[in-house]
Parts: C-alpha cells; sequence; structure tokens
C-alpha cells in the first residue's frame, strides 16, 4: 500500500525523503555534540547531564535554528566558500583593463587564454614572415 | 551578477557541471553492479570511521553506524554517493579546477 503511494505521489518522496536526512542530520549533531562535550569534561556523570541537557535544547527545542546552523557549519568545513570564491571573485571579470607601461601577470582564465591565443598568432605571424 | 557575462548563463552551466559530476557516479554504479558493491563497501568504512573518530569505540557506535549505514548506503545510497563524490572533489580542490575551465572556455573578457 506505502509503495503504491509512493509512486502515485511523488510528494510522499519527498516527505520520507526529507524525514529521513533530518533523522541523519540530527544524528550527525548529537555526535559532534557527545565528542566537543566527552573532549572537555571526559566521560563522568557530568558530561552525561550536559549533553542530555544540551542535546534536548539543539535536537528538539531549538532544531530549526540549529539545523540549519550545522548544515551550512558543515558546507564551509567542506570548503564550499573556496569555490565561491573562485567563482566570484578568481574567475569574474575577467582581466583589467591594460594599462602603459609594466605588462600585469595573470590575473584570471580569461586574461591566460587571451594571452595564449596572442602567442598563438604572433607565432604563426612570424611563421609568415620568414618564408 | 549576469553583466559580467556576455556569453550564455555561465552560472547555470557551472550548476550544470557539477550536476553532470554527481550523476555519473549514479549511472555507472547503476549500470555495473561491482561499481555499486565497491562504493558500498568504501561507503560503509567511511561511516564506521567518522562515528569512531567521533564516539570511540563501544557498542553506541556500532548501534548509531549501523542505523546511518542503512539511511546512507542502502536506502538512499544514490544521493549520498553523488554527495561523497562531490565532498571528494571539493577536498581535492578539483570543482576550482572546473569552475576555472569553464570561465576560460565560455567567457571571452
Amino acid at each position: 500500500m506505502n509503495e503504491i503511494f509512493l509512486n502515485l505521489f511523488p510528494m510522499f518522496f519527498l516527505f520520507d525523503f526529507f524525514a529521513d536526512i533530518n533523522l541523519i542530520l540530527k544524528i550527525f549533531v548529537l555526535m559532534t555534540l557527545v565528542s566537543w562535550v566527552r573532549n572537555h569534561l571526559g566521560t563522568g556523570a557530568l558530561s552525561w547531564i550536559l549533553i542530555g541537557a544540551m542535546g534536548y535544547f539543539i535536537l528538539f527545542d531549538g532544531w530549526a535554528i540549529f539545523g540549519p546552523i550545522y548544515l551550512l557549519y558543515m558546507l564551509l568545513m567542506f570548503g564550499v566558500s573556496a569555490v565561491l570564491i573562485d567563482f566570484f571573485f578568481i574567475s569574474a571579470g575577467g582581466p583589467p583593463q591594460q594599462e602603459e607601461g609594466m605588462e600585469s601577470p595573470v590575473s584570471s582564465g580569461v586574461d591566460l587564454s587571451n594571452r595564449m591565443k596572442g602567442a598563438h598568432a604572433a607565432s604563426a605571424a612570424q611563421r609568415i614572415l620568414r618564408r | 551578477m549576469f553583466g559580467m557575462n556576455e556569453k550564455g548563463n555561465i552560472l547555470f552551466i557551472i550548476i550544470g557541471a557539477f550536476v553532470v559530476l554527481a550523476l555519473i557516479p549514479v549511472l555507472i554504479t547503476t549500470f555495473f553492479w561491482p561499481a555499486k558493491i565497491l562504493m558500498q563497501i568504501i561507503m560503509i568504512f567511511v561511516v564506521y570511521t567518522t562515528v569512531r573518530g567521533l564516539m570511540g569505540s563501544g557498542n553506541l557506535t556500532i548501534i548509531i553506524s549501523a542505523i546511518l549505514i542503512y539511511f546512507m548506503v542502502f536506502k538512499w545510497f544514490e544521493v549520498f554517493l553523488s554527495l561523497y563524490i562531490l565532498q571528494l572533489l571539493l577536498g581535492l580542490q578539483f570543482l576550482s579546477v572546473v569552475i576555472w575551465g569553464i570561465g576560460t572556455n565560455l567567457r571571452k573578457g
């Protein structure tokens, strides 16, 4: 019966998926909390009380705020910020305006590509002149 | 944001490249079953090592690992395989190369 519902209505599949993701995320948050408290207080009774209290507050009472914060923390830890910086700053815009005087260093992928094209064109012109 | 991009919507092209990168391992494991078993074994080890690193050795580690392995390696294998491969590529800074390559080839000053 459940499978028929899942096949007929993709929404049920999505609800099931998000419920499972929520559970997985909560387990990871709990493990992070346990590890953090144990590192600071050891494995005594006080640490278990603290884990219980903080676990209730983070996982149930304030999950709507702590869930997204943990997700953001995980993404930043995996280095998503480096990808964003690459996209918006390193490869954005293209090379700066050429000014007179010293040639600027290679600043972006577009700049490098243009310089390579220029070098190819120059070598082709030299070959024609030699003939 | 798109003013810098004169030849096509590069943001969607980069997102599309990420989706393709995430879909390749799913397609391989769908059509080639030994790859699926291999990736499942690798993911089981990764999950268990992560849980043991956070919780230490003990019965609780086995229980939590079993729950996570059921959901991540068996029930939603395709989703978490994609995420695992993307995480691996992020760790190797490969996605920066993808962005640089797409930017170089498609966005001509």
